[in-house]
Order: C-alpha cells, then structure tokens, then sequence
C-alpha cells in the first residue's frame, strides 16, 4: 500500500517537475532531433516585452546547424545575416562553408496578449556531439527586449535560449 | 532480503521526491513591471500601502518589511491583488530605510522574488540582525547540540559496528540517538527559517519559513543529515551486507553534509576548509563513536572486548592526527591575525573547547601508554579504570559538542576584520575563467552607496560590453535579489543611487552581456560591514 503510495507520489512529482517549466519560455516545439538530420525548427513565442508589444524577433543560427531557410510570415520583414562558417558541410555531396547566421524578422506586431511562431529549417551536422544544442533568441519591443540567449543550462535560469536535445542518429544516407 | 531492498527502495524513492522539492525550479515567467513607491526612493510620509504591479496575475507567497530596526515584519496576510499586488502598511512605521523582500508565484507556479529598498524621511542603516523570538536562538542551540550528539553517537556507533561486533545495547542506544538526530534536523531546519526570517515560534510550520531555510545552504546540510540518519537507522536495524553498505554510507554523507554549510567551510579558500571540515568530523565521528561500544565491552572480559579495544588502538592514531591538522587548518583561517578579535565570544568558545579537548587528549593519551596493554592483558582493575576513564571522555565530549553548538551564533573573527573598517571604498572581485569584473562599492557600508564595475578579460585587458545586471542578495536571510541595471558604456559601468539597507555577506551575481546572443553571469560575495 504505502510502496505503491510512493511509486505514484514519486512518478506525479517527476512528471510535474519535468513537464512544468516549457510554459512561459520561448521554446522550440520539437524538443529532440538526430545528428545528421534535417530540423524543422518552430520558435514559440507565449508573450511581449513585459506588457509590450514583440516588433522583432532575432534568431542566432550556431555553427552546425546548416542549409537554414527561414518561413516567411505574413506582416513581418525578413531577412537573414549570412557569412562564412568555421567548419564545412557537407550538403549532398557539395561541400558547403558559409551561410545563414542569423535569422530577423522585423516591422511585426506581437501584442503580448497573443502568442505566435517563427520556423525554420535546417540541417544538424554530422560532426554534432549529443547533447543540449542552443538557438539564442532575442524579442525586441518598442521600449525594450526579452533576451532568451542563457546557454548555461541552469535550471535557475531565467531566460533559458530555446534549446533541444541531439542525439546519436543512424548512419549518413 | 527482498524486504530489506524494498524498503531501500522506498527511502531512495523518498529521497528522489525530497530532491525534486529542493531543486523545484525557479523559472521566473511573471515579470514586475513597476512599483509604488519605486525602489530606492525617499517618501516624506509613510505611503499607507505598496504597490507591485507584475504582467500576469500572481499568488503571493512570502512578503516581508524589514524595518531600520532589524525586525521583520509579515505583510503576507496584509497583501491583496493579483496582477496588482497592494500591500497595507502598519500605521506606526518610524523613520528610516525599509526594505521589501517580496516571493511570489506566476500562474504556472513557479516562484519569483525580488527585494527593494525604500526610505521614510530619511536613509539610515538597518541593523544586521533581525530580533525574532527569544526562544528561538536556545532551541536551536539545543537542536545543533542535539544533532553533534547524535552523529557521534549514533551515526558514529553504528558506524565502530564496521569496525568490531556491536553489542546489543550499544545498538539500541545508536537507534535512539539517530531518532534524536533525525529529529533535531527536521528541527533546526525549520528554526533556520524562523531565525532566518526573525518569525516566532507559531510560525515553525508555515511554508515561507520552510522555502527560506531550504533556500539557505544550511538547508541543503539537514536535508542531507536527515537522510544520513534515516539510512544509518536503517542499517542498524537490519544486520545484513546491505545493513553494512547503508551504515557506511550515512557515515560518508554526514561529514559531507557539515562540509556543506556553516562559517567554517564558507571561509576562503574553500578548496582547503570544505575537505578540512569533513576530514575533521569524519575523524571525531569514527572516535567518538567508539566510545560507548568500547565502555559497554570492557565491563565483559570476553575477547570480543580485546579484540574490539586491539582494533580501535590500532586505527585511532590516524583520525586523531585527521582531527588535529584539520582543527589547526580550520582555526587559523577563522581566526586571522592575532588581535582583540581573538577575545571575541567566538575566540573564547575556541579557548574552552581547547581547554576542555586537552582534558580528552589527556584521557586518551593516559588509556593508551598506561591502560590499554594490562587491559588486553586481562587485568581487572586496569579494565575498570579504563571504562571510567572512557566514560568521563564520554562527558567531556559532550560538554565540548554543546559548546560547538554555540558557534552558530557568533562571527569569527575573520569576519570581525572586514568589519571593522568603516566607509572606505570596499572592492570585490568576482570572477570566472574568463572574465573578471573588479567591484567598488563607494562608500563600503550599509546606507546609500554607488558600485562601480571594472570589466576585464581573462588577459587583464578592458573588457567592452553591451550591458550588465547587478543583482544582490543575503539568502541566508531570505532576502530577494535586489536587481539592478548598471548604465555606462565599454568596460565601466556604474549602479548609481543604490541603497544596501544592511550590512552583511551579500551574494552578487553579475550578467554580463558580451554580445547581443551572448551573455555570461558571474557570482561572488561582497563583505559589507
């Protein structure tokens, strides 16, 4: 009686302290992704800068993560920053050594009543250690920012980056 | 056997559940978009109320004014609101600098807090020390004694149990004291957040007082003690290989656990007090526990008893020198340099316990060069005198943990030193591999001030940034981070206007942000007199 109490009193609180925190953060919806793969990366957005409306939201492109294309979004300006990579990829079978890296899409309204997301695309190197994998993300307001770039992991962190998971994938195709 | 690992798993299960609620996330979703009065801001009158105003609605949680007079004061019940959070302030608040310490919960429950400062009529320093309740600082110097006594004679004995055969009634004298010892941390931790917070005894089980003592780094040493007596009770109840493995264990955790918190392993540097502290309470528990299996053996002339007595003679050389180079170690760190500090309550507790640790020393020495081989050899009157003498080491090391125990309330030295300089610019330096900011806190005490920080590379060169975050902190007192932003430009950045409504350690985290995607937080303490 009292082991099956504890069982279940021990699986609700993990589950509880596992599952809480991807609430208020800026997240990506995919949590976990292989090495080697393609990534469709879609950035939620759950609120302003404080009670400011988000004009701008700014995506740095870390080095692995390569052949990125942005969706457009209706409303919002994009553009990307480009420029060369510190290792080379390779993209079916063409060596590929600068590209996106950084993402911006700008002139946009995001009141902070409503919520959106901001994808895009990409490939995860074959070079990648398993591990966390981060996307700083920056919100701009009229008056101020939400700055998501903590890369320390913390689980104090405050404005944790939108991170996932790599893990070992199967054999290059 | 399989009982046994059930129950194993149970307390492995509950001690999963226990790290979960330490480690409860501190996800800050809600944000405080303004207050009224704003921070650091002189009122002519008292305002009657204080306004918080946050983005989302949230729960308040904790909600406490520390007066200039050091008492603390729970708004909690006197707060309202939830996206508004208004706080009713007492009728009678003298002149002075207050401080707010505010923990709230956002609607998905995860915490927040945060601490400002504001000032009625004029800015003065608020005392150091909050006055809760008198009975407060006798009980936990009961709980403290309580808990000495229990890991050496609890956790200690079961732990000698390793050593030579227990008998059976030293075996339940260990059971009864691990009990105390279980209970006396549940006890102190909770009279660490009455203490903490200066709240009376009522409140000993309202859950602010709990989130501040778990918050504190004594919080982490009773919960790791707890669960060192929980497995050592659980060891000695069951007399088995996995009996063996929980007693060894609780007898690595509970000098673990001491290495955790306290003055002396907060001394600098702590690559050299944490392993002295441990080493020196794992070589007083491997002692002192001996000694009530050893007096029990000796009124017996068996060979259980000689082979016990035979075994520890041989091994207590080596705790004794781990207990006196630790103890040399540890006392002139806490000590510093000689002076008047040395006749400070703290330096006086020192003198006693040496006092009374060379009685022990003699006691011990007098067992081993005169007692310990006739009474192997068998001689009567030489066992019974070396009985005696062992229970009075027994009496005397009471004595010396009580006395421990009182430590607890008094700054050593050391810290008497940083305090004794007044309002000359204080400088900290907080640092990591690769960035070090110099800190200069101008005046350096308590009352308004203005930090200056100086950011430098690993190489000593100015560091250019974009911004940096200045937030301070005293969570042993459960006092919120008081966030900051610094203004300036390059590598000299400024907090301006800033009040330090009390003097104290206060822990500084510093966010550097070094690029638009890259930021790095640094943290430190800042001795303030």
């Amino acid at each position: 009686m009292i082991r099956t109490f504890v069982r279940a009193a021990v699986a609700v609180a993990t589950l509880a302290a596992l599952s809480l925190p991807t609430f208020a953060h800026a997240t990506l919806e995919v949590q976990e992704a292989k090495i080697g793969s393609t990534y469709k990366a879609v950035l939620r957005v759950p609120h302003g800068c404080g009670t400011e409306a988000t004009n701008t939201v700014r995506i740095q492109i870390p080095e692995g993560f390569f052949n990125v294309k942005p969706m457009p979004k209706a409303g919002w300006k994009l553009e990307t920053v480009t420029g060369p990579y510190t290792g080379s990829y390779d993209n079916h079978g063409t060596t590929v050594t600068e590209g996106v890296k950084e993402i911006v899409w700008s002139e946009g309204n995001l009141p902070n009543e409503f919520y959106d997301e901001f994808v895009f695309r990409g490939t995860f190197a074959g070079t990648l250690e398993p591990g966390k994998f981060y996307f700083p993300s920056i919100q701009q307001c009229a008056n101020g920012e939400e700055a998501w770039i903590d890369v320390t992991g913390s689980e104090t962190a405050e404005m944790p980056a939108p991170s996932l998971t790599l893990v070992e994938g199967e054999a290059h195709h | 056997m399989a009982h046994l690992w059930r129950r194993v798993g149970s307390a492995l299960g509950f001690a999963w559940l226990f790290l979960l609620v330490l480690c409860a996330p501190a996800w800050a979703h809600a944000q405080l978009l303004e207050s009224e009065p704003v921070a650091d801001s002189i009122l002519l009158t008292n305002p009657g109320e204080l306004r918080l105003h946050f983005n989302e609605p949230v729960t308040p949680l904790a909600m406490a004014l520390i007066a200039p007079d050091g008492t603390a004061i729970d708004l909690l019940s006197a707060t309202s609101g939830g996206e508004k959070l208004t706080i009713v302030l007492p009728q009678d608040l003298a002149d002075g600098s207050y401080l707010l310490s505010w923990r709230a919960a956002s609607i998905d429950g995860h915490p927040i807090g945060a601490s400002m400062v504001f000032s009625i009529g004029a800015v003065t320093q608020t005392q150091a020390a909050p006055s809760g309740d008198p009975l407060v600082a006798p009980l936990f110097w009961a709980g403290k004694a309580a808990l000495f006594l229990a890991l050496a004679f609890g956790i200690g004995t079961a732990a000698f149990g390793r050593v030579a055969p227990l008998p059976p009634r030293a075996i339940a004298i260990a059971q009864v004291f691990v009990l105390i010892g279980f209970c006396a941390a549940v006890l102190t931790l909770s009279l660490q957040g009455l203490d903490a917070l200066g709240q009376p005894l009522t409140a000993a089980l309202s859950p602010p007082v709990w989130a501040t003592s778990l918050g504190t780094s004594y919080g982490i040493t009773a919960c790791v003690l707890a669960l060192a007596f929980l497995l050592s009770l659980l060891g000695l109840r069951h007399r088995n290989q996995a009996g063996a493995a929980l007693i060894i264990l609780s007898a690595i955790l509970a000098p673990l656990a001491l290495a955790l918190s306290g003055h002396a392993s907060a001394a600098a540097p702590q690559v050299l007090t944490r392993p002295a502290v441990f080493l020196h309470v794992a070589g007083i528990l491997f002692w002192l526990g001996a000694l009530i299996p050893l007096a029990m053996l000796l009124a017996t002339n068996s060979d259980a008893a000689d082979a016990a007595l035979r075994r520890f003679s041989r091994a207590i050389p080596m705790a004794v020198a781990a207990i006196i180079l630790s103890g040399i170690t540890l006392a002139t760190v806490q000590l510093g340099q000689p002076g008047s500090a040395w006749l400070s309550p703290y330096g006086v507790i020192l003198a006693a316990k040496l006092l009374l640790l060379l009685l022990v020393f003699g006691l011990a020495l007098y067992n081993r060069r005169r007692l310990t081989a006739p009474a192997l050899a068998g001689e009567a009157a030489m066992r019974r005198r070396l009985r005696c003498s062992i229970l009075a080491e027994i009496v005397l090391v009471t004595l010396i943990l009580g006395l421990v125990a009182g430590w607890r309330f008094t700054p050593p030295p050391r810290a008497l030193a940083v305090a004794a300089t007044v309002a000359e610019p204080i400088f900290a330096h907080v640092m990591d591999d690769r960035l070090m900011a110099m800190l200069s806190i101008s005046p350096g005490q308590a009352g308004p001030a203005s930090i200056t920080i100086d950011l430098m590379d690993a190489d000593m060169a100015p560091l250019a940034v974009q911004g940096v975050q200045l937030a301070l902190s005293q969570p042993e007192r459960g006092i919120e981070p008081m966030a900051q932003t610094a203004i300036g430009a390059d590598s000299t950045w400024q907090v301006n206007g800033l009040t330090l409504p009390f003097g104290g350690s206060w822990t500084v985290i510093l966010t550097v942000r070094l690029s638009a995607f890259e930021q790095r937080s640094v943290t430190g303490t800042l001795d303030l007199p």
